[in-house]
């Protein structure tokens, strides 16, 4: 299972903020166009200044297997954690 | 700052939950159990060779057929483990997409790095941000 978090603030923010918290996880930066945001409706446009929070699951194959439009920060992590292990659990 | 605390729980459970199965067993063992109990009556009537019994009568007739395909895979892990997914299923095939992106070290990542294993992808508005 991979995770990676992904916005538009630049990799010394990023970097920062992964050494502050110790993420063992990447965290991208997006493209200058909004490419993976604006693909998979996390912004409406390559102006947008930030991502909406939002989570997708995706196969190995990188096909969307589920997406979570709405994210609320304290229940979130353990209904995709859920899903996960429904999906991918033995 | 309060967002990290989830998603960090996320990821240490991620590396134990994802490795520990509960949905595949609970919908094999279903499949399992029924071919077991008619594996069962066929041994009682072969008298008493329970191994052998099993593993003819109803191993090739309940077990590889009915339970394995029909029951365990098909409704077990589509259609029950669907309906209680919390994301939402996309109404078509959605593959990744072509991109470049750049990870905080300042390594470029590009679609071949989303295939090999699944992946969570969250998007955050900035860092260090709360809900």
């Amino acid at each position: 299972m991979r995770i990676v978090g992904v916005s538009f603030d630049d990799i010394e923010k990023n970097a920062e903020w992964a050494e502050d918290e110790g993420f063992t996880f990447e965290l991208w930066t997006d493209s200058d166009e909004n490419t993976l945001a604006q693909y998979y409706g996390s912004a409406d446009g390559p102006n947008q200044t930030w991502a909406n929070r939002k989570t997708v699951l995706l196969d190995a194959e990188g096909t969307l297997l589920l997406d979570y439009p709405s994210v609320d920060v304290g229940t979130h992590p353990g209904q995709v954690l859920s899903d996960c292990q429904a999906l991918f659990g033995s | 700052m309060r967002l990290t605390l989830p998603f960090i729980s996320l990821l240490g459970v991620f590396s134990l939950g994802c490795s520990g199965a509960e949905e595949p067993v609970d919908g094999t063992s279903t499949g399992g159990s029924d071919d077991g109990g008619s594996g069962d009556e066929g041994t009682g009537d072969d008298g008493g060779t329970g191994d052998e019994g099993t593993g003819d009568d109803g191993g090739d007739d309940g077990s590889s057929d009915d339970g394995g395909d029909d029951g365990g895979d098909d409704d077990g892990g589509d259609d029950g483990s669907t309906a209680d997914l919390y994301g939402d299923t996309p109404e078509e095939a959605l593959p990744a997409p072509d991109f470049t992106a750049t990870n905080y070290d300042g390594a470029a990542r590009t679609r071949e790095d989303l295939l090999g294993s699944p992946t969570v992808m969250w998007f955050y508005p900035a860092a260090a941000t709360s809900g």
